[in-house]
């Protein structure tokens, strides 16, 4: 991230730790007050969406989905329902590759009832391959609301959320290997990379990762987020270290350019 | 006859349990939580972040529909229908009230504006559901007692360790005599925060930031501290009778005039001393409160509880079996809600903490209410008692004087 501050007219980063890492947002405008107010609210949307999403806390709404496996469906709000449908659908569209169950068991939603329940009574979701983008969506919607017109939002310097473009016009860039950058506007960025052949140390990424790392752009980073990570546990032979996909074509991993 | 440890341990926990009342329900088990008697239909006025908040935690309830959604800002009305799609939108309570019909309302609007709905809903015999303070001045509150009293509805007053289950179950300890004579009384809550919503324009900075307008606002010590010192006057059932206070802007100098940090130290009937801080510029430590006795100590911590026993209390049997926290140099024993059904389950450990947000058993303990028509945990009494204090408090900080509260003003 490499931010223009000759071009523009007031600069406000703002940062908070959830979801065990840190979120950054750097906004532009002519307004720097407006723009920390702004700023706030989206950091307190990463917060309410950390409370709500994590499993480490036992008041969290997924604690208490995790609670319930094997025993009843536990009904949710419309946006956590929405969230776990975009999940499960990347989860079937991947193959599995990508699964908030960590292999346990599908999900069972009940669209009617917006209920959602583990069948395993040993199962559990963990939101960690696609909680991110999802509070970054949520920040990116209050600060569009908000009238925010160039911002950029990093969760952990792995995934990205851009408004507009940068000021002066060009496209937001974000390095992600040497010599291989991806450019942003409107649009949001996530990279995923297999720490080790460890299961134990490949956290939410399951499977045999044959890929060092993948990088997904997508207008909605949740679906980035979970894309990417998906890629890097599907075990796809010719994908290319450091792939970059310039846009979702997730199901044809064969087109992905750099 | 004889009897193993592992039995013994067990029916000491037995024992202790009922001899200090402790409460029937594990929360992490407790099924009957969150079902009610009848269906309800409710509504949410106020879709700002505690408004949001409380549409999802209504969301995981049986048998409640929610039927209305209501703010005057547009884009916060959306943001709370993409948490409940296909849920009327109004812009008025008064319509809300009218066309969605509810049974029950939650009022989450900016404090100085609960009277009016609090008064239309009551009137309308719509059970009310008021966040806490439940109004900037004496006089609102009075109002809002006076109407929940002349109504056939319910009211519920906003302060949730009221029906918090660690908070509750700590308060049996307490008043069991465990902590022996009470010392003093301590409460924190720090969060590095601005408080203030971005708005593009004076009017609606006016209409968002009204904790920050000295007209309308009743500051760190009513929209925060007020919450805390009614976990006091609820655990000894004891009010203050006077509030010393000062305050200052240390990290938010962007023209306001509203502290972020304040400080204050009020005085029991019997001279108790209770100081409470409360800061928008650091968030070490979060939220607390702590009540020290002679033979041991408090801490509370929204999800959480502990006790902390002086080395010369007595021991008592269900001591062995609990579990214990290190703090520093200090050893914490865990207070756990529904400790007797656990250990008798052998799940002692998974019974740490809550297992819902201290919100979600604030809405069950009112939704409960309504649909088996009983007496709400928190009465329009405890709330206007606890929001007086919190204006008292607040009056004192911006002051920086001693402030008498006199037990008629409670009433």
């Amino acid at each position: 991230m490499s931010p223009d501050r000759v071009a523009c007219r007031e600069c406000v980063t703002v940062a908070t730790n959830a979801m065990a890492t840190r979120f950054e947002f750097v906004l532009y405008g002519d307004d720097a007050p407006f723009l920390r107010d702004a700023g706030e609210a989206a950091i307190n949307d990463v917060l309410d969406a950390h409370n709500r999403l994590t499993r480490f806390e036992r008041t969290s709404i997924v604690s208490a989905i995790n609670a319930h496996a094997g025993h009843r469906p536990v009904r949710i709000d419309d946006e956590l329902f929405d969230l776990l449908s975009i999940a499960e659908r990347i989860r079937v569209e991947s193959d599995n590759a990508f699964d908030i169950t960590l292999g346990s068991s599908a999900l069972i939603l009940d669209s009617a009832k917006r209920t959602v329940m583990l069948p395993d009574p040993a199962g559990s979701i963990d939101l960690g391959g696609i909680g991110k983008g999802h509070a970054l969506d949520l920040a990116t919607e209050t600060l569009r609301d908000a009238g925010v017109e160039s911002a950029l939002l990093h969760g952990g310097t792995s995934t990205f959320a851009a408004i507009g473009r940068r000021p002066g016009g060009e496209s937001w860039t974000v390095n992600i290997a040497e010599a291989l950058n991806a450019t942003l506007a409107n649009e949001s960025l996530s990279v995923s990379k297999a720490v080790d052949g460890s299961s134990a140390h490949r956290g939410h990424i399951v499977g045999a990762a044959s890929i060092q790392a993948a990088a997904v752009k997508h207008t909605s980073a949740a679906e980035a987020d979970a894309w990417s990570t998906a890629i890097v546990a599907d075990s796809q032979a010719d994908i290319p270290q450091h792939a970059y996909q310039t846009e979702h074509r997730w199901h044809s991993s064969k087109d992905w350019d750099r | 006859m004889t009897i193993d440890r592992r039995s013994f341990v067990k029916t000491s926990v037995g024992l202790a349990g009922g001899m200090l009342g402790v409460t029937a329900i594990a929360p992490a088990f407790a099924e009957s939580l969150g079902r009610f008697t009848k269906p309800l239909r409710v509504g949410v006025i106020g879709c700002g972040r505690q408004g949001r908040a409380i549409i999802s935690e209504l969301a995981t309830f049986d048998g409640i529909e929610l039927v209305g959604l209501c703010d005057t800002q547009s884009r916060r009305l959306a943001a709370a229908q993409r948490r409940a799609k296909g849920v009327p939108g109004f812009a008025s309570h008064a319509e809300c009230l009218d066309k969605a019909s509810p049974d029950a309302v939650f009022i989450a609007t900016p404090t100085h504006l609960h009277r009016n709905v609090a008064e239309d809903a009551l009137s309308a015999n719509v059970s009310v559901y008021c966040e806490a303070p439940l109004a900037h001045t004496a006089e609102d509150a009075r109002a809002i007692v006076k109407a929940a009293n002349a109504s056939n509805a319910s009211f519920h007053s906003g302060y949730l360790a009221r029906t918090n289950p660690i908070y509750k179950h700590a308060r049996t300890f307490f008043r069991s005599d465990a902590v022996r004579d009470l010392v003093s009384m301590q409460a924190s809550r720090a969060r590095k925060t601005k408080w203030r919503s971005p708005a593009r324009d004076a009017a609606q900075d006016k209409l968002l930031n009204w904790r920050l307008d000295p007209e309308v606002t009743t500051g760190l010590a009513g929209e925060w501290t007020s919450h805390q010192l009614d976990v006091f006057t609820w655990y000894t059932g004891r009010f203050p009778v006077s509030v010393q206070g000062q305050g200052s802007v240390r990290l938010h100098d962007d023209g306001r005039t509203v502290h972020d940090t304040i400080t204050c130290t009020l005085t029991l009937d019997r001279g108790e001393p209770i100081t409470c801080n409360a800061t928008l510029a650091n968030s070490f430590e979060g939220t607390h409160e702590q009540l020290r006795g002679t033979n041991a100590a408090i801490k509370l911590a929204e999800t959480h509880g502990w006790m902390f026993k002086e080395a010369d209390a007595p021991t008592q049997g269900w001591e062995v079996y609990a579990n214990r926290q290190q703090f520093h140099n200090d050893e914490g024993i865990a207070l756990v809600a529904g400790a007797t059904q656990l250990a008798e389950q052998g799940r002692l450990g998974e019974g740490i903490g809550l297992a819902r947000t201290p919100l979600w058993y604030g809405i069950e303990s009112f939704l409960r209410a309504v649909s088996e028509e009983i007496e709400t945990e928190c009465t329009a009494a405890d709330g206007l008692r606890s929001t007086i204090v919190g204006i008292k408090t607040h009056e004192a900080v911006t002051s920086g004087t001693t402030v008498t509260i006199d037990p008629s003003e409670l009433a």
